[in-house]
C-alpha cells in the first residue's frame, strides 16, 4: 500500500537511501538537484524569497503527527516511526512527511496562552495579540510587501482555500488592500481574470490601443505617480491574462498530478508549486477540518491521510528543484490539542504545549526544536510563542523584522517590537 | 475690513505677518468684529487667507466642463451628465457657477452624498454586526434631510438612550465598535477630535510632542464607564431574543502610569483635550444610579447612572470656546472639496503638522461656528472660493517668460529671511517646550496627594459597599427577629383565644369530652411554651436593633469618611486646576511657536522649490543653447570638411592619372629596351654573319658574287644601326620624360597628403564636437527629468498652497456612481422608481403634487435606485477602497484592473442600451457630433485635434462594425487614465 502512494521523485529516492544509511549525506542529493533542474533554479535570484504556508484549520495534533506520545495515557492509539532524521520520531499517520524531515525543522516547544479560534489564528498570522485599537497586517500581505517584485503582475499574496470564492480580503491591515490576499476559492483563478466569451481578441486589442491612445493625450499633459500606478495596474492585468495558466492545474504533467493525488488538497498542493515556480512570493494552502472535539483519531487518521504525501511531494520537488533554499515552509495551526481524550474519544483546544514545523530558506533543517513533558501536557524546553516565530518566519526569507515600516508618516514595526526571531533555528 | 487691507499689503512680506495679523483679529473676537463691521463672505475671507503665493504664480480659473465635473463629484459623488455639461456651458448666467452650486446642493444626489460621507467618516467600513446597515442608512438619511448640524449628530450620537430599541441606528458608532473603550477613545479622538492619541495610550506619544497620555486617559473616562451589555427580551411575537445594548454604569476611575515610567501615578479624570479636568460632586455608592432604565428587558435590568460621562463630553464639546472639535470638522468639510485638509492626514492635528495655512484653517473653522455646524451653507461658501475653482494648471507652465521674470534673488532674500526666523523660532519653541515640561513636573505634589485620595477615595467606597451589604444583612436579620416576634405574640393571643372557646364549647357539652380536654390541654402547652419563647424572642429582636444600628453607624461612619475625603479631594482642586491652567497655557505658548516654525518651513520648501525649477529651466535653456551651437559648428565643419574631401578626390585623381602616365612612360621605355635588345641581337647576328662570309669569301674563287652579298649585309647592318641610334634616341627623350613624371607625381603626393591631414583634423574636431553633443545631450536628459520631478514639486506645493488644483483620484463609490450615471444605468432605474410611485398614487392626485411633494418623489426614487444598486457600489468598494476600520487612500491594482477590463458588468455597462451614450453613438450620423458627445460625456471637455483625428480614424468602419466599435471607444475612456481622476 505504501509503495502505491509513494513519491516517485529522484528526491525522495536519494533521501530514502539517506534515510537507510546508505549514503553519507545531503550534499548529493543537492547536487544533482542542482544538475537537474539547474535552469529552473538559476531563474530566480538569490533575493527571490518566496514562502508557502500550509493552515490546518481548526487546531491540528500535535500528538497525532508532530509530537506522538505512544505508550503514555495521552498518546492515543497510534504509533511512532522513525524519520531521515536519526532520532526523530513522527507519528505513523505522515509516513511519506517522514522521509522528507531532514528537510524541516520540528518547534515542539510553542505556546500560544489563546484557546480560541479566531483569536489563535490572529495570533499565528499576524504574529501579535488582537486588540481593539486596529488590526495588523497577515504574514502574506507582509511578505508579499518586502518580497514581491513591482513588475510581477501575478499576486504577491495567494490563499488557496478548499471552497468558497474569489476576491480580496481585507487582511492587509494599514499596508493598504494592494497586499491583501487574493483568494483562490477551490483552486479556481482569479476573478475577471479572462476575456468576455463574447468579446473577440481583435476588438479586445483595439480597445487596449485605444486605451493607450487617449492615457497618452492626457499623460503628456500629467503625469504623476499616482496616473502611472493605474496605467501600469493595467498593463499589469494584461499580463497576468497572458499567464493565467499559472493557475491551471492540469498544465502540469499527468504523472505530477498523479503523485499528489487528484483530491482537492493535492491539487491545491500542485497549484501551490506551480504558484511558487511562476514567482509568487507568498502560497497559503488551507486545509481544514482538524477541530476534532469528537473522534479525534479517526478524522486525523483520515485528515493527515490526505495531508501527508501531497505535502511530502511539495517539499521534496522544491528541494529537487533547487527552490527550496528560497522558500519558507510552514505548517502552522491556530492552536493544538489537549493530551487528555475526552469523553468522545476527542480532543479539545490546547495551546499550551503544542508544535509548529519551518523548513528551507534559512531555517535549520532535519532540527527539532523545544520539548514537552512526557504526557505533552507542558513546554520543558524551547519555549516558544506567536511573536517569536513571526519574528522567525520573517528572517528566514531575509527580512529584518525588527526593522519599521512607514505608514503615512508613522513608524510601525513589522513584528510585535516586545518579541525577538528565534535565531537558534535560523543559519 | 479685511479685504481693504489686505491687498495693500507687499505679497511676500504680507503673507509672513498675514498669519499673525488674522489670527490676532479672529482670537480678538469675531463676534466683536461682526457688530462693527460686517464681515465679508466667507468665501472672500477664505479666499483672502490664501495668500502666501504670488498671484502671477497662481493657477487660472478651471474651464467650465472640468469645473462642472469636480463640482459634481464633490457634491453628489458622480460625474455630471452629457445634458448637464452641455446645459451649463450654454447658460448665459454671468453667475452660472453660483446658481450651479446652489442647484447641486439641493439635489437628491447631495443628500445622499452626505449620507454616504456621514456612514465612511463615522464608520470607516466596519461591518454591521449589531445595527442593520439599512436602519443605519435610513437614519442617517433622515438627519441628513433634516440638515441636521454636525454637532446635533453628535449629541444625539452620544446621547441617544442606551435603554432604548428605536435609537440603535443613533448608536451604531458604539455598537459596531463592540463598545470597547479604548476602541471607542482612539476613533472618538480621530473622527471627532482630529487627533489620533492611539500611540498616547501607554505613554506620550513617541514622535508626537504634543499628545500625552494624560489626553489620552482624560478622553478614555468618557468612555470607560460604557460597555456593551448583552440583555434577554420577548419580541412582539413573545418569542426569546438577545440583544447588546452600550449601557453606561457610574463612573470607576483608574489612576495611569507611564509604560516607562513605572511606579509614577497620574490621574486625569474626565478631561477633553485642552479643558481642566473635570470634577465630578461626590454621591454615595447607593445615590449614583437611578431606577431600572429598561422595562422591556426580561430579568435584572441594568440601572440609568445619575450623572453620564457621556453628557458631560456632549456638553463640552458644545462650548464655542472648544476649538479642536469645529477644526476637526471644518478640515473634513473642507477635504471632502479638495481631497485633502488643510490638516493632512485628517486625524493628525498638532503643531508638528501644523495646516498647510492657519489663517485658513482658522477662517474655515470660525466659518463652520458661524454657520452653526450646518454643512450645505458651508460647503457653498468653500465651493465659491477662487482656491476651489482653480485649474490643475499653472501659469508658468505655458509661458516659461513668468517663470524667467521671477525675481530670483528677490525670492532668495525672502527664503534666507524666513531661514533666519527659523532659526530663531528652533530656539523659541526649545525653550518653550522645556518650560512646558516644567509646568508639568510642577504637578507633581498635588497629583501625588490627588492620586492618593482618589485611591483613598476608591477604597472608602468599597467599605461603604461592603457596610451597606451587611447593613442590608442587619437588615434583613432584624426583620426576620422582629417578624418571629410578632408571629409567636399573635400565636399565644390565639392560642389563648382557642382555650377560651375549647373551655365555652366544653361548658355547654352535654358531658364531659375527653377529646376536648385533650385538645385544651396541648393547645394549652403550645401556649405555654410560645409564651415562653418570647423573652428569646424579644432578646433577638432586640440583638438584631443593635447589629443594624451598628451596620447603621458604620454605613454612616464610611459614608462620613468618604464625604470628608471628597471634601480634601475638593480642596486640592484649586491649586490643582491652578498649576494644571499653567501646564495648557505653556502648551499654547508653545503650540503657537511649533506651528509658525513649520508653517515657516513649508513656506520656505515652497520658495526653494519654485527657485530650483526655475534654475534647471535656466540651466536646461542653457544647455540647450549649447547643443543648438554646437550642432551649428559641427554642421560648418562638415561643410568644410565636404570641400577637402572634394579636394581630396580631385588631387588623388590627379595623381592617379599622373601615374598612369608613369606607367605609360615606363611601359613605353621597355619596350624600346626591347626592342633595342632585339635590334642590337640582329646587328650582331649580322655582323658575325659578315665575318663568316668574309671568311668564306677567302676561300671563294669567285669573289665578286659574294661582294655584292656583302654589300647587301652591310647595308643591312648599317641599317640596323642606323634603328639602334634612332632608338637610343627615343629612349633617352623617354627617359627624361619619366624624370619628368616622376617629378610631378611626387608633387601631387605632396599635395594628396597635406589633404588627408586636413581631412583628418577636420574629422577630429567634429568627433569632438559630436562627443560634447552627446555630453550635453544627457546633461540636457538628465535636467528635463530633474525638472519634471522638480515641477512635480513645485505642483504640490502650489495645491498644498491652495495655488492650483490637485490631481485626485476619485473614490470607489465616485468611480462606481460615475460610470453608472454616464451610461445611463441610475437614471433608468430612478425613471423605474419613478413610474413605480406614480402607480402607487391616485390617479387624480397627480396633477395636483406641490412642487415640495414632487421633490419629495425625485428623492425617494434615487434613494431607492440607490438602494437597488448598491451591490455594484460595495463591489467596487471592495477592489477600491481600504478594509474595515482602516481610512481610505490611493492605490491601483491589478484586480481593479482586471475588474474594469473584463468584468461583465462593466462590459454590459458600455453597451448600447435606451437612449445612452453607445446607443448615441452608433445613431449619430455624423462622426464629429458623434466624437464630440463621447469626450463631453465622459471627460467633460471637448476633444483636442489629435484626439478627433485618432477617433475619426477609429470610426472609419461600415455601418455593422458601428456598434463594435462605440462600445470598445466607450470602455476605452471608462477605463482611461482621465476618467480615473478629479481634475
Amino acid at each position: 500500500m505504501q509503495a502505491k502512494y509513494a513519491c516517485q521523485s529522484l528526491e525522495h529516492a536519494l533521501a530514502r537511501r539517506k534515510f537507510l544509511g546508505t549514503m553519507a549525506g545531503g550534499a548529493m542529493a543537492g547536487a544533482l538537484g542542482s544538475l537537474v533542474h539547474g535552469a529552473a533554479a538559476k531563474q530566480l535570484s538569490s533575493k527571490d524569497m518566496r514562502v508557502v504556508v500550509f493552515n490546518l484549520h481548526g487546531g491540528l495534533s500535535q500528538l497525532e503527527s508532530w509530537d506522538p506520545k505512544p505508550g503514555v495515557a495521552t498518546g492515543g492509539p497510534f504509533r511512532a516511526i522513525p524519520t531521515s532524521v536519526s532520532g526523530l520520531h513522527i507519528s505513523e499517520l505522515l509516513p511519506h512527511t517522514a522521509k522528507i524531515m531532514h528537510h524541516l525543522c520540528v518547534m515542539r516547544g510553542v505556546n500560544t496562552a489563546e484557546d480560541d479560534h479566531g483569536k489563535g489564528a490572529y495570533m499565528m498570522m499576524t504574529g501579535r495579540r488582537q486588540t481593539a485599537a486596529g488590526d495588523h497586517p497577515q504574514l502574506g500581505a507582509v511578505a508579499s510587501r518586502m518580497l514581491a517584485d513591482e513588475e510581477q503582475p501575478l499576486p504577491g499574496h495567494i490563499l488557496i482555500t478548499p471552497g468558497g470564492g474569489g476576491g480580496r480580503s481585507a487582511d492587509a491591515a494599514y499596508l493598504g488592500p494592494k497586499y491583501s490576499s487574493v483568494a483562490l476559492g477551490g483552486g479556481k483563478p482569479p476573478s475577471y481574470s479572462e476575456r468576455p466569451s463574447n468579446i473577440t481578441a481583435e476588438s479586445e486589442d483595439r480597445r487596449h490601443d485605444l486605451r493607450r491612445k487617449i492615457n497618452e493625450q492626457f499623460l503628456n499633459k500629467r503625469r504623476t505617480a499616482i496616473t502611472e500606478a493605474y496605467t501600469h495596474s493595467f498593463e499589469q492585468a494584461l499580463r497576468l491574462m497572458e499567464r493565467r495558466d499559472t493557475f491551471d492545474v492540469a498544465k502540469e504533467p499527468d504523472k505530477d498530478q498523479e503523485r499528489y493525488g487528484k483530491h482537492d488538497f493535492g491539487r491545491h498542493c500542485l497549484l501551490a508549486r506551480r504558484l511558487l515556480e511562476a514567482g509568487v512570493s507568498y502560497v497559503q494552502v488551507v486545509h481544514s477540518n482538524y477541530d476534532t472535539h469528537n473522534e479525534n483519531f479517526d478524522f486525523h487518521l483520515e485528515q493527515m491521510g490526505e495531508f501527508d504525501q501531497p505535502f511530502a511531494c511539495l517539499v521534496a520537488d522544491l528541494a529537487d528543484r533547487g527552490l527550496l533554499d528560497q522558500t519558507l515552509v510552514v505548517v502552522l495551526s491556530e492552536f493544538g490539542r489537549t493530551p487528555n481524550i475526552n469523553l468522545y474519544y476527542g480532543r479539545d483546544h490546547w495551546s499550551k504545549a503544542w508544535s509548529v514545523v519551518m523548513g528551507g530558506a534559512k531555517v535549520h533543517r532535519g532540527m527539532v526544536y523545544g520539548k514537552t513533558n512526557e504526557k505533552g501536557t507542558e513546554v520543558t524546553d524551547g519555549q516558544v510563542n506567536h511573536g517569536q516565530l513571526f519574528h522567525t518566519y520573517l528572517q528566514a526569507v531575509g527580512v529584518d523584522s525588527t526593522s519599521s515600516l512607514a505608514v503615512e508618516g508613522r513608524q510601525i514595526p513589522l513584528a510585535d517590537p516586545a518579541e525577538q526571531p528565534i535565531w537558534n533555528v535560523l543559519s | 475690513m479685511l479685504s481693504r487691507v489686505l491687498p495693500s499689503l507687499p505679497m511676500l512680506v504680507a503673507t509672513c505677518s498675514l498669519g499673525v495679523a488674522w489670527a490676532i483679529l479672529s482670537t480678538t473676537g469675531t463676534k466683536q468684529a461682526i457688530a462693527q463691521d460686517p464681515l465679508p463672505e466667507l468665501h472672500d475671507r477664505i479666499d483672502a487667507s490664501i495668500r502666501f503665493v504670488p498671484s502671477h504664480l497662481v493657477a487660472r480659473q478651471a474651464e467650465d466642463g472640468l469645473f462642472l465635473r469636480r463640482l459634481s463629484l464633490d457634491l453628489r459623488n458622480t460625474v455630471p451628465t452629457g445634458e448637464e455639461v452641455r446645459e451649463f456651458l450654454a447658460d448665459p448666467n454671468p453667475n452660472k457657477r453660483a446658481a450651479w452650486i446652489d442647484r447641486f446642493l439641493d439635489d437628491p444626489l447631495h443628500q445622499e452624498r452626505m449620507v454616504t460621507w456621514y456612514d465612511l467618516t463615522l464608520m470607516e467600513r466596519r461591518p454591521a454586526q449589531n445595527v442593520d446597515r439599512q436602519q443605519w442608512l435610513t437614519w442617517l438619511r433622515r438627519k441628513v434631510g433634516e440638515s441636521v448640524t454636525i454637532d446635533e449628530l453628535t449629541k444625539e450620537i452620544l446621547l441617544s438612550e442606551w435603554w432604548s430599541k428605536e435609537t440603535r441606528p443613533h448608536q451604531r458608532f458604539f455598537l459596531d465598535r463592540e463598545g470597547d473603550p479604548h476602541l471607542v477613545t482612539r476613533d472618538f479622538s480621530r473622527i471627532f477630535l482630529g487627533r489620533d492619541l492611539q500611540c498616547a495610550q501607554c505613554h506620550d506619544h513617541p514622535q508626537v510632542t504634543d499628545f500625552k497620555q494624560r489626553d489620552y486617559h482624560g478622553l478614555l473616562a468618557f468612555f470607560s464607564p460604557s460597555a456593551l451589555v448583552e440583555v434577554n427580551y420577548k419580541d412582539a411575537e413573545k418569542k426569546d431574543q438577545k440583544m447588546k445594548l452600550y449601557v453606561e454604569k457610574a463612573p470607576i476611575d483608574a489612576p495611569f502610569e507611564s509604560v516607562f515610567v513605572k511606579g509614577k501615578q497620574h490621574w486625569a479624570g474626565p478631561m477633553l483635550l485642552d479643558r481642566l479636568p473635570q470634577w465630578d460632586t461626590y454621591a454615595v455608592p447607593a445615590d449614583r444610579y437611578q431606577g431600572p432604565a429598561t422595562p422591556w428587558i426580561a430579568g435584572e435590568s441594568p440601572k440609568k447612572p445619575v450623572a453620564s460621562r457621556r453628557e458631560q463630553l456632549a456638553k463640552l464639546l458644545r462650548d464655542p470656546s472648544f476649538r479642536p472639535f469645529a477644526e476637526n470638522w471644518a478640515n473634513r468639510l473642507w477635504a471632502m472639496l479638495f481631497g485633502e485638509g488643510v490638516v493632512q492626514p485628517l486625524d493628525m492635528h498638532h503643531p508638528d503638522n501644523p495646516p498647510s495655512n492657519p489663517a485658513l484653517l482658522q477662517v474655515l473653522t470660525d466659518g463652520l461656528i458661524e454657520h452653526g455646524f450646518a454643512t450645505k451653507p458651508f460647503l457653498r461658501s468653500i465651493a465659491l472660493t477662487q482656491a476651489y475653482q482653480r485649474s490643475m494648471e499653472l501659469p508658468m507652465e505655458a509661458t516659461p517668460d513668468q517663470l524667467l521674470s521671477l525675481d530670483s534673488a528677490r525670492l532668495q532674500q525672502d527664503r534666507m529671511a524666513l531661514e533666519k526666523k527659523i532659526d530663531a523660532l528652533r530656539q523659541e519653541t526649545k525653550d518653550l517646550r522645556d518650560r512646558w515640561s516644567a509646568a508639568i513636573d510642577e504637578l507633581g505634589v498635588e497629583e501625588a496627594e490627588h492620586v492618593k485620595l482618589r485611591t483613598e477615595l476608591g477604597k472608602l467606597d468599597a467599605a461603604i459597599a461592603d457596610a451597606s451589604k451587611k447593613l442590608a444583612e442587619a437588615s434583613k436579620g432584624l426583620e426576620t427577629a422582629k417578624a418571629n416576634l410578632s408571629n409567636a405574640q399573635k400565636r399565644e393571643s390565639l392560642f389563648s383565644e382557642a382555650i377560651e372557646k375549647l373551655e365555652a364549647a366544653k361548658a355547654l357539652g352535654p358531658k364531659e369530652d375527653a377529646e376536648l380536654s385533650g385538645a385544651v390541654a396541648t393547645t394549652t402547652s403550645k401556649r405555654d411554651a410560645t409564651k415562653a419563647s418570647l423573652a428569646g424572642l424579644q432578646t433577638a429582636v432586640a440583638t438584631a436593633l443593635a447589629n443594624h444600628e451598628k451596620a447603621v453607624d458604620v454605613e454612616k461612619q464610611a459614608q462620613d469618611a468618604a464625604r470628608h475625603h471628597a471634601q480634601l479631594l475638593e480642596k486640592i482642586r484649586e491649586p490643582i486646576e491652578k498649576k494644571y491652567s499653567e501646564v495648557l497655557r505653556q502648551r499654547e505658548a508653545w503650540r503657537d511657536k511649533e506651528r509658525e516654525l513649520h508653517i515657516e518651513r513649508l513656506k520656505v520648501e515652497y520658495l526653494q522649490a519654485i527657485l530650483d525649477w526655475k534654475t534647471s529651466f535656466i540651466e536646461l535653456t542653457k544647455r540647450t543653447d549649447e547643443r543648438k551651437e554646437a550642432e551649428q559648428q559641427k554642421q560648418e565643419r562638415l561643410e568644410k570638411l565636404a570641400s577637402i574631401q572634394v579636394q581630396k578626390l580631385s588631387r588623388s585623381q590627379l595623381l592617379e592619372s599622373i601615374s598612369k602616365e608613369s606607367q605609360l612612360a615606363a611601359d613605353a621605355l621597355t619596350a624600346q629596351k626591347t626592342r633595342s635588345e632585339a635590334l642590337d641581337k640582329e646587328r650582331a647576328t649580322l655582323v658575325a654573319a659578315r665575318a663568316q662570309l668574309q671568311e668564306a669569301q677567302k676561300l671563294v674563287a669567285k669573289q665578286e658574287s659574294l661582294q655584292g652579298a656583302l654589300e647587301e649585309m652591310d647595308a643591312s647592318i648599317r641599317s640596323r644601326q642606323s634603328h639602334l641610334d634612332k632608338e637610343r634616341e627615343q629612349r633617352a627623350l623617354t627617359e627624361t620624360q619619366i624624370k619628368q613624371i616622376a617629378a610631378r607625381q611626387q608633387e601631387a603626393q605632396q599635395q594628396l597628403e597635406a589633404t588627408v591631414q586636413e581631412e583628418r583634423l577636420g574629422l577630429e574636431e567634429v568627433s569632438k564636437i559630436d562627443h560634447r553633443i552627446e555630453s550635453l545631450a544627457k546633461a540636457i536628459d538628465d535636467l528635463t527629468s530633474k525638472r519634471k520631478e522638480q515641477f512635480q514639486t513645485v505642483l504640490e506645493r502650489s495645491a498644498n498652497h491652495l495655488a492650483a488644483a490637485r490631481l485626485r483620484p476619485m473614490s470607489a463609490e465616485q468611480i462606481c456612481w460615475s460610470i453608472l450615471r454616464v451610461m445611463g444605468i441610475f437614471e433608468q432605474y430612478v425613471a423605474n422608481e419613478s413610474n413605480d410611485l406614480e402607480k402607487a398614487l391616485p390617479v387624480a392626485r397627480e396633477p395636483f403634487l406641490s412642487s415640495e411633494e414632487k421633490k419629495e418623489r425625485v428623492l425617494i426614487a434615487t434613494q431607492r435606485a440607490i438602494d437597488k444598486l448598491r451591490g455594484n457600489a460595495d463591489h467596487f468598494a471592495r477592489l477600491y477602497a481600504a478594509g474595515s476600520g482602516q481610512s481610505d487612500s490611493y492605490f491601483a491594482s491589478v484586480d481593479q484592473a482586471l475588474y474594469l477590463a473584463n468584468g461583465g458588468s462593466v462590459h454590459s455597462w458600455a453597451g448600447s442600451n435606451g437612449r445612452n451614450l453607445t446607443a448615441r453613438l452608433m445613431a449619430a450620423k455624423d462622426r464629429e457630433e458623434a466624437i464630440q458627445d463621447l469626450y463631453w460625456t465622459l471627460l467633460c471637455r471637448p476633444p483636442t485635434p489629435q484626439e478627433l483625428q485618432a477617433l475619426r480614424d477609429y470610426w472609419d468602419v461600415p455601418a455593422d462594425q458601428k456598434g463594435t466599435r462605440a462600445q470598445e471607444a466607450v470602455w476605452a475612456i471608462l477605463s482611461g487614465v482621465e476618467f480615473r481622476f478629479v481634475q
